[in-house]
């Protein structure tokens, strides 16, 4: 369970230089770690060569990224670091070219337009301003579009000067004004356009336009996360001219890209085909001549199909195949991936007697078991004990200092004890009943509602139904407040910094704080946190936050869950050490065959 | 010629009478020349029963509490403290299969009872009535019947919510047509003969008619459209549970633990397949088992085959 | 003949007009519309404020009065336009000519297969009535009556990965484009239900030859001395076909639509897993046009059916 946990707390001692490279590979063999995956690691915290005692972790990772090199501290000036252009390319040497890449993937599209929440796949074909290191393992903050920036000494302007010469699959010449026009689309969108990252943006006051290839984001304030809000897959650079021709709504429109790779075919929930694009501007990439990303909705299909060498690559499949898996290495290689875009949480509605009263969230936080939950649930997914913010993150608290916790330590006596004695106290010394919600998918509903219902009854008396809903419908009585328990996945963030989460998900009364949670003290910690630059003090703040959750919990928070790529040997170029977002791009990846 | 205005429905064929009307003999006579005449109707009747006996008495025979998760042995292959193992939430699979037994009894036999009960009563007044109702009822089946099964009962799902009475009203709703079709034709068939003819001209009055002399003869083709549904009704519980719309946990049913288990799975571990599944199987074995030794019975030429 | 054809298109109109209002009203009544739904599925939850739902209302005309909407729908249908899809502005048509052919495809592989086994083991056991081998068929047949059709589709699935490192392909091929990958990829569905059919066409088979067999002319061509394989082939079979195609029209119908738990548990691209989507998706305008081609099909194949008799049977004509 705690494997990945332990994994990068390895990673981040050795860094820090707490922990020599012997003592490391001792460990991480007591892990039950492969050498390329702890080569990998090795590269990916800033490494060099593997030890010659570990041949095969020599095709791992031996040279470090020129791209990731250069970007090692993330807000520096990539031009400035290399003296011109930086360009990513495959983490081995000698990358092969051709092929084509059949990956599973399991996300439906609603439709075409990102900003708007919709695009999916479609990521392949674009490209964003910056972006997070595929090939590090989304350590670093690396240009894409932007050719170089400039922070201002305020931290409130940042300039970026774009590439020249880049062109749109269309043949539409690439420039600063389309950065702007689509920057301004999310953050100040026009009437009927539904911009669901304009709240990433809030601290933007405006964005200009420079000159053909430099353009700025002038902010309110200084914010620190503002690079990291531009990198998420979903935050791609499109036209100034298909915006214009569509009106700005491109639901319905599959917009050219500057991407890597060039949109062929989409059929419904059956695939998507892209082809390499043989004009892109990085000369190195991609190295596949083709992807093919088939839909397979079940993740144990995706299992499946990569074991049998229907497709060569998921991002997640079920924990069973991804078991069978790691019984064929000779064929396929796994990893288990923290992120931060899902936690399993049991939503509570603050508004609805008696949750309002903060002693009652308190009980149920201190007296559910985190690890019989993520027991009964580990033959489903990989979940993590978590504390408010995903383990992916930098923020994060360390499992063992988790696992001492009041609620959160494997002794429940002195908690369960505690909890009632709260119940009483709020009026409630024999329980009540209530409703718990849960989403039509058997692990939710058959697996961890039921554990969750049984654990309330036997701590407190709670005594809950289940109410088993279409995810739609669920969402709708999130939205409008219309239960008393929900579980759910929801909590997250697509950004590493827990402070757009945090303010989207607690904040009294943001967009998604579907709990109502009101904590005055809570919103005065993100206040401070917002303008904070200091890392240090940013970090004394989020672990604030942390324990003003526990005393008042807005929820019932398990922890993130990992997701579990898998694929077949011939494929490379992506360093998944250890975290990464819903979606990848996969320029880097090559095949050798 | 004949012009087939209605296809043979498979059971319609077998279930007409053919013989003069039994009417006059008691039930209860008739069911002990059933029980006598067929060894496999008989023990199908003993299993449906004894099935019914454990659904009755499930605290007495549950050893554990179906829904008592036990976090020390979560998936736990049979052992002698629990005979049939335990699933993934540590809970008794043996107790969750007799308590399954209730539910999946409850939905199976409610369901059946309203859907049929429904098709019966439709299919007697529409045979017999005939003309404008008849055939606008007859349109309205064929639109419940070009619609498909299932997205028909995920629709009612939707729509009402899900639980144990959603579960049932859906099953039950899709049950009706082919009752309905089956009776009517049997009505329209009975509607025919001189005994009922003589009733008319004698002035009986119509509901006088339908009860006395029409509807005992359809109570045969009844049952035993009856038991091949009760069979298909345990099926849709099942399907429902393995999409994911079946009745709402944690309530133990035979449908809802299979669907549970292998909605996901890969490599499902054989005691939580085996079980419900051999619980499933066994009941719709028997139901039809049963439909077809009471059709046997009701239709005598069958019978002398078959003796 | 002609008459007979006409009439009972006539009478199929109704039927396709209650379908059509049927659905129509259900996606309208029922909780959960295409507007709430398809913005929540970015990462997190967002949704729409009720000013931005309106405008997006508007813009799929979900706004205009429902009698409106459904003959804008009607009339789209007549003229041979399905619509498309509300959001990805994909053509409806052009889902069914995709996904159509591979559902069609396993149905009819299904059925094949159903006849291929249930008619010779119905014969059979009927012939050798109350033999050791009709004991051991009907055992057989009562047993794969009752196994749910998804379990069985589940167990050919673990046996194919665990066993053969081999799975059914997860594309759509068509049989004349790439026959191979197109065998493999219907061949499991069809087993898997072809095998639950096979045991209802048997049961059918059995019972149908055995009224046959007590039949006079039966009688009469025994007593002739005709040779007993021709009485079978030639007097029985053919008369006890009757109500297997009955019953195999009927499932054939059902399969046309997709089965969608059998489609489910082997990943098949077909229409059934289609209409599921849709449903999840509130994707009213494809929801409605699948349910219609399932309504059309289920009366052209029950009209099929009906046809077929005389030609099986020639004392039935039509008029």
């Amino acid at each position: 369970m705690a494997r990945s946990t332990e994994l990068r707390s390895l990673g981040q001692d050795l860094t820090s230089g707490r922990l020599s490279r012997r003592e490391f590979l001792r460990r991480a063999a007591a892990l039950g770690l492969t050498a390329s995956s702890v080569a990998a690691l090795l590269a990916a915290c800033g490494g060099s060569a593997a030890p010659a005692s570990t041949p095969a972790a020599a095709t791992g990772a031996s040279t470090a990224v020129p791209a990731a090199a250069a970007t090692k501290a993330p807000v520096s000036n990539p031009a400035a670091a290399t003296g011109g252009a930086t360009f990513m390319k495959a983490p081995e040497p000698n990358p092969k070219r051709g092929g084509t890449v059949k990956t599973a993937f399991g996300v439906t599209v609603g439709h075409y337009d990102f900003h708007q929440g919709g695009g999916g796949p479609l990521v392949q074909a674009f490209d964003n301003l910056v972006t997070l290191n595929y090939t590090d393992g989304l350590e670093t903050i690396v240009p894409e579009l932007a050719e170089s920036w400039e922070i201002s000494a305020d931290k409130q302007t940042y300039t970026f000067k774009v590439r020249d010469g880049v062109k749109f699959h269309d043949g539409t010449p690439f420039g600063a004004e389309d950065v702007v026009a689509t920057f301004s689309r999310i953050i100040f969108p026009p009437p009927g356009i539904a911009s669901l990252f304009q709240e990433n943006f809030a601290a933007v006051e405006k964005v200009e336009l420079i000159d053909r290839l430099t353009m700025r984001f002038v902010l309110k304030y200084a914010w620190p996360p503002f690079l990291a809000a531009l990198t998420p897959v979903n935050m791609v650079i499109y036209s100034k001219k298909t915006l214009e021709q569509n009106g700005n709504d491109l639901r319905k429109v599959i917009a050219p890209g500057t991407g890597a790779f060039v949109y062929k075919e989409y059929k419904t929930a059956e695939r998507w085909i892209f082809e390499r694009n043989p004009n892109y501007w990085n000369p190195e990439l991609p190295y596949v001549d083709r992807l093919e990303m088939l839909h397979v909705p079940a993740w144990t299909d995706r299992g499946t199909a990569v074991l049998t060498g229907q497709a060569d690559f998921s991002w997640n499949v079920s924990m069973e195949t991804h078991q069978e898996a790691e019984k064929r290495k000779d064929s396929v290689a796994t990893r288990v991936l923290p992120h931060f875009g899902a936690a399993y949480h049991v939503a509570i509605n603050n508004q609805r007697k008696p949750f309002s009263d903060p002693r009652v969230r308190r009980a149920i936080h201190l007296a559910v078991s985190r690890q019989n939950l993520i027991g009964a649930f580990a033959k489903q997914e990989f979940i993590t004990m978590d504390r408010w913010v995903s383990h992916a993150n930098k923020y994060a608290l360390p499992l063992e200092d988790i696992q001492k916790l009041p609620g959160y330590r494997a002794d429940k006596k002195e908690d369960i004890a505690e909890a009632k004695r709260l119940l009483a106290e709020a009026g409630h010394p024999d329980g009540f009943e209530a409703e718990l919600m849960s989403a039509d998918v058997a692990p939710h509903a058959q697996i961890m509602a039921p554990a969750f219902q049984d654990q309330l009854r036997r701590t407190l008396n709670i005594r809950t139904t289940i109410k088993v809903l279409e995810r739609s419908l669920l969402t709708n009585a999130l939205s409008q407040g219309e239960y008393d328990m929900q579980l759910g996945t929801s909590y997250g963030s697509d950004i590493p910094d827990p402070e757009l989460m945090w303010t989207r998900a607690l904040r009294t009364g943001a967009s998604q704080n579907w709990s109502k949670y009101a904590n005055p003290k809570f919103d005065q910690l993100l206040d401070q946190l917002k303008t904070e630059a200091d890392e240090e003090a940013r970090q004394r703040l989020v672990r604030e936050g942390m324990q003003l959750l526990d005393d008042d919990p807005p929820f019932y928070l398990m922890g993130f869950a990992d997701h579990l790529p898998m694929w077949r040997k011939p494929v490379h170029g992506i360093v998944a050490n250890w975290r990464h977002t819903h979606w990848g791009r996969m320029p880097t990846v090559w095949l050798d065959q | 010629m004949a012009v087939p205005k209605q296809r043979p429905l498979p059971l319609q064929a077998r279930a007409q009478p053919r013989r003069p009307p039994r009417a006059a003999r008691g039930g209860l006579t008739q069911a002990r020349r059933f029980l006598r005449s067929s060894l496999v109707g008989t023990l199908s009747i003993v299993f449906l029963a004894g099935l019914i006996g454990v659904a009755l008495f499930t605290e007495q025979l549950a050893p554990y509490d179906p829904l008592e998760a036990d976090y020390a042995s979560l998936g736990a292959p049979p052992s002698a403290a629990h005979p049939l193992g335990t699933d993934t939430l540590g809970r008794d699979v043996l107790s969750r299969v007799i308590h399954g037994a209730r539910v999946t009894l409850l939905v199976a036999l409610t369901s059946v009872v309203l859907g049929d009960g429904l098709g019966f009563l439709w299919g007697l007044v529409s045979g017999y009535v005939g003309g404008r109702f008849d055939a606008i009822s007859q349109r309205l089946l064929e639109v419940f019947m070009s619609f498909p099964t299932l997205i028909l009962a995920m629709l009612l799902l939707i729509g009402l919510g899900s639980g144990l009475q959603t579960v049932i009203i859906a099953i039950a709703v899709t049950r009706v047509p082919l009752a309905t079709r089956v009776i009517r034709a049997v009505v329209l068939s009975i509607k025919e003969l001189a005994y009922v003819e003589a009733a008319q001209s004698l002035g009986a009055r119509p509901w006088r008619v339908i009860a006395r002399h029409v509807a005992p003869q359809c109570v045969g083709p009844l049952l035993v459209i009856a038991s091949f549904n009760l069979g298909s009704a345990v099926f849709a519980e099942a399907a429902l549970s393995f999409l994911g719309v079946g009745v709402p946990p944690p309530t133990p049913t035979w449908g809802s633990m299979l669907g549970g288990v292998l909605a996901d799975a890969f490599k499902p571990p054989w005691w939580l397949v085996i079980f419900p599944g051999l619980a499933i199987t066994a009941t719709i074995m028997a139901a039809n088992l049963l439909g077809d030794a009471l059709r046997d019975f009701l239709d005598p030429r069958m019978k002398q085959q078959v003796e | 003949m002609g008459h007979y054809l006409r009439k009972r298109l006539l009478a199929a109109i109704p039927t396709l007009f209650g379908i059509t209002v049927l659905i129509f009203l259900a996606m309208r009544v029922l909780p959960g519309d295409p507007v709430s739904f398809i913005f929540t599925e970015a990462q997190g939850v967002q949704v729409l404020n009720e000013e931005q739902k309106s405008q997006a209302r508007a813009k799929l005309g979900l706004d205009r009065p429902y009698h409106e909407q459904y003959l804008g729908w009607i009339g789209g249908v007549l003229r041979g336009d399905l619509g498309e899809s509300f959001w990805r502005g994909e053509k409806t048509a052009a889902l069914i000519a995709r996904r159509g052919p591979i559902t069609a495809q396993i149905a009819l592989m299904a059925v094949a297969l159903s006849w291929l086994i249930g008619l010779p083991v119905g014969i059979l056991s009927a012939v050798r009535r109350n033999s050791w081998l009709d004991y051991l068929s009907r055992t057989t047949v009562t047993f794969f009556l009752a196994v749910p059709s998804f379990l069985i589709g589940l167990t050919v699935v673990l046996v194919g990965v665990l066993v053969f490192n081999w799975r059914p392909p997860l594309t759509i091929a068509y049989p004349w484009t790439d026959p191979l990958t197109n065998l493999q990829i219907t061949i499991g569905p069809a087993l898997a239900l072809g095998v639950g059919l096979a045991a209802v066409v048997a049961r059918f088979t059995r019972s149908s030859c055995l009224e046959v067999l007590n039949e006079d002319y039966v009688r009469t061509a025994r007593a002739k001395g005709v040779v007993e394989r021709r009485v079978i082939l030639k007097h029985v079979f053919r008369n006890a076909l009757l109500p297997v195609i009955t019953v195999s029209g009927l499932a054939l119908g059902g399969l046309l639509g997709g089965s969608v738990a059998v489609e489910r548990a082997f990943g098949v691209p077909g229409l059934g897993l289609a209409l599921t989507f849709a449903l999840a998706e509130r994707d009213w305008n494809v929801i409605q046009n699948l349910v219609l081609l399932y309504g059309v099909i289920v009366t052209a194949v029950n009209l099929a059916v009906d046809l077929s008799y005389s030609w099986f049977d020639p004392r039935i004509r039509y008029q």
